[in-house]
């Protein structure tokens, strides 16, 4: 006997469906029939869906217009990508940024915006909302200044315009329901307010942070000193790091010190000298797990350049009903002053219901003008203490 | 004055439509159930016609059916993860009775333990397939789709269906090991 008759026999049947439920599908169909279909559409539906990386800038330049922030980085000209150059445009880029001056001021400031799609149901109308929320940390260089974190939801509105124009069709409706996968327990699909005005739900705090360690503790517990006294050559910061990753508080290491070295990009993030991020730059480029993909726009709009410093492919995510959408991560860096513009970037890398191949599921943003500044923390009004550490 | 192809008029597809949803609904939500759960299928059954519709029927690609199979396998895909967990659980639970304590002697439960154990090694192969070949299997065997048909659901060349089907083929072998249908059919 064949395998598949024997199959076709060992799977459990199933009855056929209730007349309620064909009833239901009749109805969605009957729905669907009365909105006019377009000659070509089936070919062009794949464009209609979901929010490529170009189409991301018109949604942000609300957020950059409420972000103005001060920078007194200096800005030189963009190192030219050729890719077959593989990780060489980390080491031209590295040569531009060591002539860069050091910066000063009493703070270092960084707004980082948290921004994400998330797939809504109102009033017939199946769609995206863009979900965005941003945290300011003001860093002292004084360790006897308080540290100020700052944490704001932006926005929550429709993410493009064919999801704008789908929120109208549902009435402009001020709650929409979270889209989940079958079975999710309602409790646990939350319904989704829009917010399209004014940021809200602010909370913060403020205090002096004892030794002044710094609240980004990934490669360490690490204070603004030991920063500055950072080398910078790529050869002896590596000897640095390796100090760093034998005194981590995950003694002995669970990493190996060449996976430690991998996550050094991290040192991107930090207030380090621009000599100490051409170091860090020169010493990625020049490990197996790095790999400069090109030239990229990010999700706000800024020229830079795509690089990967760990594993990007192989990641999967919930969106909608989808349980499992396949997705890579990637990092986006300035390709002026090698800071990042973007981290944790999850691109599509398949085609789901509402959200198309190489769209950008969720992202991290740096705000522009993030770097030291002579302005000084003020207390945020309309913003709530929070006797809480905030991440 | 001519009229851009874009905004002339639509064919009504509502008529024709109808037929289809009527003459198919029920086998393309037991295809879902089958591969997924009951309510799963009242959902992703209706998307399915829902798609089409949207989608338009291209006669030049194959017969209504293999193009209905195809779009509930493309929506399938989206829940993989329940898919294999849906194997796996048949294959415990038919594991499971195989080994109850409770086996009567008489004729009736025991071909009832042999299909469970056929079942649970089914099951479990299944879910060890991977996403390309477990379609295949699953649109011959449970759509009762042939080669050329399946090769029109999933837009792939015959030839590739074909070789799907002999490398899961050896798969679903390679789990029933010792147990020899053939024996036990005619036993």
């Amino acid at each position: 006997m064949d395998e598949l008759s024997l199959l076709a026999r060992a799977l459990p049947d199933a009855p056929p469906p209730s007349a309620e439920v064909v009833e239901k599908a009749r109805l969605r169909l009957a729905g669907a029939q009365r909105k006019p279909v377009r000659r070509g559409r089936a070919n062009r539906r794949g464009l209609a869906w979901g929010w490529a990386l170009g189409a991301a800038a018109t949604t942000i330049a609300v957020v950059m217009a409420v972000v103005t922030l001060v920078s007194n980085v200096t800005a030189v000209p963009a190192p030219v990508l050729v890719p077959a150059d593989g990780n060489d445009a980390l080491l031209r880029l590295a040569d531009q940024i060591a002539k860069l001056p050091d910066e000063r001021g009493d703070y270092w400031r960084r707004s980082l915006l948290n921004n994400g799609l998330i797939r809504v149901r109102a009033g017939g109308e199946t769609f995206n909302v863009l979900s965005s929320s941003r945290a300011d940390l003001w860093q002292p260089r004084d360790p006897g200044d308080p540290v100020q974190v700052e944490q704001w939801e932006q926005l929550v509105r429709p993410a493009t315009e064919a999801d704008e124009r789908a929120w109208r069709a549902a009435g402009l409706p001020g709650t929409v329901q979270r889209v989940c996968m079958p079975g999710t327990r309602a409790g646990d699909c939350a319904k989704v307010r829009l917010l399209r005005s004014k940021p809200s739900q602010c909370v913060y705090t403020r205090a002096v942070e004892p030794g002044g360690v710094l609240g980004d503790s990934r490669l360490g517990e690490l204070t603004l000193a030991d920063l500055a006294a950072l080398p910078g050559d790529a050869e002896q910061l590596r000897e640095k790091l390796r100090t760093f990753w034998k005194t981590r508080r995950d003694s002995p290491p669970k990493d190996s010190f060449e996976e430690f070295l991998a996550t050094s990009s991290r040192l991107l993030e930090l207030p380090v000298k621009p000599s100490v991020r051409a170091a860090a730059l020169r010493l990625l480029a020049g490990l197996p797990t790095t790999k400069v993909r090109g030239s990229i726009t990010d999700p706000l709009g800024r020229p830079g350049i795509e690089v990967t410093f760990i594993k990007s492919e192989g990641f999967t995510a919930v969106f909608g009903t989808d349980d499992e959408v396949a997705l890579r991560y990637t990092t986006i860096l300035d390709p002026h002053t090698g800071t990042v513009l973007a981290a944790n970037v999850a691109i599509a890398a398949e085609s789901t219901e509402g959200l198309a191949k190489g769209t950008v599921m969720n992202y991290q943003a740096w705000a522009p003008g993030a770097g030291w500044t002579s302005e000084r923390p003020e207390r945020p009004r309309g913003c709530r203490l929070s006797d809480r550490p905030l991440p | 004055m001519a009229v851009p192809p874009d905004l002339a008029d639509p064919p009504d597809l509502r008529v024709d439509f109808e037929q289809i949803f009527n003459a198919h609904f029920s086998e393309i939500h037991r295809y879902i159930v089958r591969r997924l759960s009951d309510d799963v299928a009242d959902d992703l059954a209706a998307e399915v016609f829902v798609a089409a519709y949207r989608g338009g029927y291209d006669a030049s690609r194959g017969g209504v059916r293999p193009w209905l199979y195809g779009i509930a396998t493309h929506l399938i895909a989206r829940h993989r993860r329940t898919e294999i967990r849906r194997w796996k659980a048949l294959s415990r639970t038919a594991e499971r009775a195989e080994h109850s304590p409770e086996h009567s002697p008489e004729d009736a439960a025991l071909a009832r333990v042999v299909a469970g154990q056929l079942t649970g090694k089914l099951a479990g192969a299944l879910a060890g397939l991977n996403r390309g070949d477990r379609d295949v299997v699953l649109l011959s065997v449970l759509g009762d789709l042939s080669h050329a048909e399946v090769a029109a659901a999933l837009g792939i060349p015959a030839g590739t269906v074909a070789s799907r089907l002999n490398r899961a083929r050896k798969q679903l072998r390679k789990a029933l090991g010792d147990v020899n249908p053939l024996e036990e059919n005619h036993g």
